[in-house]
């Protein structure tokens, strides 16, 4: 009997350092201006995510050549059983969890950037951080 | 109008977006104290022409300044070069206000630079043209110290 391995990437948000008061200091003067400002630094696309992007172009492409050349279609079927097995051997939870990891990184530097924004000293903002 | 705006913006070349960002954060730099003086405008002018671009397309940006995406230059030479010219912008006006140098560290940091780099860069390129050091010495003396 076949067997298959599931693989899945667990991913878990670590909260970084207390930012410098330079840091603090800087990003103030920056949220004055903008108080909008994202301080959550950009994720990089994952694996998992990376394959189905390519699955997705594979089939868009593939469809687009099955109308010029039926046999063209293979290309169009074969990402598409590559991205159902991708999603089923792991994938799908692997991105499950990278998507709640970067909700909690976005939750995180949202409250961090609140409580820049409502601190009026380097010394309250420590003290607000500790309570995030 | 806001549309089409967009939908041209969306059809220009690489270069013309970037040129055009760049002219965007500029004024955005100099409508922080909530005027463009006539020395701001002249120091657009300039710009735009150094980077062979018409006097038109100065009123494009004045006008659809929402319209026109951020765009991050790839290289960090460009970067300052970039902030070298916001921070000329700040000062244009012989009246450094803490909004403008605000916008110019806002600039900065979403053009991907950490904030203790930024107060750096910021303050090397005040320190040097209030001692009258020449742009090209100033943002090599700084590419080297980043």
């Amino acid at each position: 009997m076949p067997t298959y391995k599931v693989v899945v990437t667990k991913y878990t948000f670590k909260k970084p350092s207390l930012m410098s008061e330079q840091d603090f200091k800087s990003y103030k003067q920056i949220l004055s201006v903008d108080p909008k400002y994202d301080l959550n630094p950009k994720s990089e696309l994952i694996i998992e995510m990376k394959i189905i992007k390519y699955c997705l172009i594979g089939i868009a492409i593939g469809g687009i050549l099955s109308i010029l050349w039926d046999p063209l279609g293979v290309i169009a079927g074969f990402s598409f059983v590559t991205l159902v097995m991708s999603l089923i051997l792991g994938g799908a939870e692997s991105i499950s969890s990278h998507e709640r990891y970067k909700s909690d990184k976005r939750k995180y530097f949202n409250e961090v950037r609140n409580a820049i924004i409502a601190s009026k000293s380097y010394e309250e903002f420590k003290s607000r951080i500790i309570r995030i | 109008m806001g549309l089409l705006e967009k939908l041209k913006n969306t059809v220009e070349s690489n270069e013309i977006k970037r040129k055009k960002s760049h002219l965007k954060n500029l004024f955005s730099i100099a409508m922080a104290d909530g005027k463009l003086t006539n020395e701001e405008y002249d120091f657009l002018l300039l710009v735009a022409q150094r980077m062979y671009l018409d006097k038109s397309i100065i009123q494009n940006v004045i006008n659809f300044t929402d319209d026109i995406s951020f765009y991050v230059p790839s290289h960090d030479k460009e970067k300052l070069d970039q902030i070298y010219d916001c921070v000329c912008m700040a000062l244009i006006d012989g009246d450094l206000n803490e909004r403008e140098i605000g916008t110019c560290k806002l600039i900065s940091a979403k053009m991907g630079f950490r904030p203790a780099i930024i107060d750096q860069i910021v303050e090397h390129i005040l320190n040097s043209i209030l001692k009258g050091i020449a742009s090209e010495i100033a943002l090599n003396n700084l590419f080297n110290e980043i």
